[in-house]
């Protein structure tokens, strides 16, 4: 695949991956523009690889959590951004809080979290992206989904655990 | 307590953000767009060399080895004009490093004419090329100096951006940027984007409007990379050239 292509095709579900992660559209952008340039440089071994877009996204998470120092850097103006909420609306305001929430993550536990309920990872695959055991991934989750507020057993059994 | 439907929706949300600013709708994106971290036209830049299409390799004749480079930058005002291909970028850098240093090219790009960007915070997206803009050769290898081998990337083009928006892109912590006698600017500064990891950056906006830009390292990506990442290899425990080396080439009368 051409990495025009590859661009056209994935650049959207990055996008979205990476404002999960990240929470900030804007720095979504600049994560995945980042990634991408890079991709490009590696483009013919990458594109040689019998799953390139997973790379990819690999690269994007590695990115976010080397991003340590710019974060820090930029925190006290890096909120998350910010939402009206309408008069009555309790979903919405739920789930925004949510959204706050995650933002509030430690970035290795909101990987964990992105991975496993948005990415649909098993505990070996994030283990695999994230360069630590299946009982670090295991533990990194249950601190996120406590911090979260999450209550498994509160949830649909369609949102039941993959793995 | 909230349960994993909560969680999907705040995902969703999250999504339909992404979706939004990707076609420039999100009032949201617009509201952090005064810090940036990397600025719109570094990163139509970018997306220019994303979209530049082929890139072949060709290896390089290496240059001879080497004595002391000089170390200070140039004050010249003389510079020829812009490269127009690989091939004339690499000849010029070789008249440039002189006995300086060894190099060998291993990708030679021309990206296509998608800057400069005239409205910069108007897109995110790819750019529609500009068939009637000049090209720009970008060239990249290993080069060699004190029996030290490293990477390094050179382009020369013509931008609106200023010098220092490279520091930005390449996370240079201590990007220091200075007026040079003949009104050129000049970015320099270093990046550590990975433990051991090591990446000199020199920028210099020339008073033509023509930007020299070259990056060296001692990673097999010259900006820098995660280490199990691609260029995240590592060649030496540091660049092959300082600061100031790198300096005093971008800032040579030779180009």
């Amino acid at each position: 695949m051409e990495f025009a292509e590859y661009v056209a095709r994935q650049r959207p579900a990055l996008m979205r991956f990476a404002t999960v992660l990240t929470c900030r559209t804007w720095l979504a952008e600049d994560l995945v523009s980042d990634v991408l340039g890079r991709a490009f440089e590696h483009w013919e071994r990458i594109s040689g690889m019998a799953e390139p877009h997973a790379y990819v996204r690999r690269m994007v998470v590695n990115e976010y959590l080397s991003w340590r120092r710019r974060l820090t850097r930029i925190s006290s103006r890096a909120d998350v951004e910010p939402r009206v909420i309408s008069d009555g609306a309790d979903e919405r305001a739920e789930r925004d809080a949510m959204i706050r929430r995650l933002a509030g993550l430690p970035r290795k536990q909101r990987a964990a979290v992105v991975l496993r309920y948005y990415a649909g990872l098993s505990d070996r695959e994030i283990a695999a992206q994230l360069g630590c055991r299946e009982p670090t991934v295991r533990s990194q989750i249950h601190r996120a989904l406590n911090a979260l507020r999450i209550d498994l057993t509160a949830g649909v059994a369609d949102f039941q655990e993959t793995s | 307590m909230s349960d994993l439907r909560t969680l999907h929706d705040a995902f969703a949300e999250l999504e339909r953000r992404a979706d939004a600013a990707t076609v420039g709708t999100a009032p949201a994106a617009r509201t952090h767009r005064a810090v940036r971290l990397i600025p719109v036209a570094v990163t139509v830049v970018a997306v220019a060399v994303m979209i530049a299409g082929a890139v072949w390799v060709l290896p390089g004749r290496p240059g001879t080895p080497a004595a002391g480079p000089p170390t200070t930058p140039s004050t010249s005002t003389t510079h020829g004009s812009a490269p127009t291909s690989p091939d004339d970028l690499i000849a010029r850098f070789r008249v440039v490093l002189g006995d300086t240093a060894t190099f060998e090219v291993t990708s030679k790009n021309t990206v296509p004419g998608a800057f400069p960007s005239k409205q910069p915070g108007t897109s995110t997206g790819p750019q529609p090329e500009d068939p009637d803009a000049p090209s720009s050769p970008l060239i990249g290898g290993t080069l060699t100096a004190g029996g030290v081998t490293g990477s390094f990337s050179l382009m020369i083009y013509p931008t609106d951006s200023e010098p220092d928006a490279w520091c930005t892109l390449s996370r240079t912590e201590d990007c220091d940027v200075s007026t040079l006698p003949d009104g050129s600017r000049l970015a320099t500064g270093t990046a550590r984007p990975a433990p051991g990891a090591v990446s000199h950056l020199a920028s210099l906006k020339r008073p033509d409007g023509t930007l020299v830009l070259m990056h060296v390292g001692n990673q097999e990506d010259p900006r820098g990379a995660a280490l199990d990442s691609p260029g995240g290899e590592f060649h030496a425990p540091r660049p092959p050239l300082t600061l100031d080396q790198l300096t005093a080439l971008v800032t040579s009368d030779k180009w």
